[in-house]
């Protein structure tokens, strides 16, 4: 027996279905239009950054050599970050028990990309991983002023000046960095050097090389960088 | 802070962290191989200084195989005196003359400075050297090489 109970408990059903019904689609709406506006939030070049290697001019300052670089970084949706070093490398060192006197100064260039390992994109952290590839053309002086034949006794001038030298290799880097304050960063790299190709000049071999460290296969080094977004 | 201070420190250590990288062998010297059975008993060689003309002698060998002899830094050509005693007693002395060119050669800031060379010609008497022939031209750390193959005559 359809009672009024009934009727109006149907009703209800049905009201409360198509409320349902109506409501989906909205959220659905409200979803994809939050996602949306989050999309259109994050722009392709999110920030360039400029940042300053600190270590190079420590190590300038207690060593016979060191750097003085900048960086160039793109950050692409926080994932990706094209980037492009330039420094300039110099050495002036003379071995007490030798002294053989070496002396250069040169510019460098890197150009590379780093990724975000993180999973919060994001986030005010970033760990990155990546690669660079880098290139040096430099001259170099070596001087010794008073070498003497242990033989036949002859007063030696040895040494040349403006040798000319060139070194590419490449590096695997890996570091972190982290927001400060407004667009300051803090960040510090660590990084496998590899040469792949160089030629050393007419004298032998070189002591030092711009952007690479002193001369060998392989070499770790590190930068710790002060960062600015723009 | 601290965190950050200690890797740097880290860092600066590994970065100033360096070896010495000169060869183990960085001498260079010329060395003669002696290619015929001779009668020579004993072979010293001499030459002498530049600046004050003071003998030198390089070199003293009973029953001469091989000898290793200096060579010097500058100048084109090294004089030097091989004086032979035969096992006749008899004593005998001829000039040698290295004709040569000098390079410049640096290993590293840390490594003693060396001259490299590239022999051009070898000339000598012929009292009891028959002939000295040059088999490697270039004179550098390389000690296996025998630069020069010497010949002597059978005297009695």
């Amino acid at each position: 027996m359809i009672t009024a109970k009934n009727i109006l408990a149907s009703i209800s059903v049905i009201c409360t279905s198509l409320l349902l019904i109506i409501g989906m689609p909205a959220n659905a709406q409200e979803k994809k239009i939050e996602q949306n506006s989050n999309t259109e939030k994050i722009k392709v070049i999110q920030h360039i950054a400029i940042s300053a290697d600190l270590i190079g001019p420590i190590q300038m300052a207690v060593s016979d050599y060191g750097q003085y670089e900048a960086q160039a970084r793109f950050d692409i949706k926080d994932k990706f970050y094209p980037v492009v070093e330039l420094g300039v490398g110099k050495a002036d060192a003379t071995d007490e028990s030798t002294q053989i006197r070496y002396k250069t100064a040169a510019p460098y260039g890197r150009i590379g990309c780093d990724w975000n390992l993180l999973k919060d994109k994001h986030d005010i952290y970033r760990l990155f991983a990546g690669f660079r590839y880098a290139f040096t053309s430099y001259k170099f002086d070596v001087s010794q002023p008073h070498l003497v034949d242990p033989v036949w006794g002859d007063d030696v001038t040895f040494g040349a000046e403006g040798v000319k030298a060139n070194q590419h290799w490449l590096e695997a880097v890996g570091g972190v960095d982290v927001k400060i304050w407004g667009p300051i960063r803090l960040g510090w790299s660590i990084r496998y050097k590899k040469r792949i190709a160089h030629q050393d000049g007419f004298l032998g071999k070189t002591w030092y090389v711009p952007g690479f460290g002193k001369t060998s296969d392989s070499q770790i080094g590190g930068t710790f960088n002060f960062i600015i977004e723009l | 802070m601290r965190k950050i201070l200690g890797f740097i420190i880290a860092v600066l250590v590994l970065v100033g962290c360096s070896t010495l990288d000169c060869p183990l062998n960085n001498s260079v010297y010329t060395y003669y191989k002696v290619m015929s059975d001779s009668t020579v008993d004993t072979l010293s060689v001499i030459s002498f200084r530049h600046t004050d003309n003071e003998g030198v002698q390089l070199n003293k060998l009973a029953n001469p195989d091989s000898l290793q002899l200096p060579i010097s830094y500058t100048g084109d050509k090294d004089i030097l005196y091989f004086v032979s005693k035969m096992k006749s007693g008899t004593e005998t002395i001829d000039t040698v003359v290295i004709t040569k060119s000098n390079f410049d050669h640096f290993e590293s800031v840390d490594c003693s400075p060396s001259v490299f060379h590239k022999l051009l010609d070898v000339t000598t008497t012929h009292h009891a050297i028959d002939s000295i022939v040059i088999n490697h031209r270039d004179v550098d750390y390389d000690y296996s090489k025998k630069h020069f193959s010497i010949y002597f005559r059978h005297l009695h």
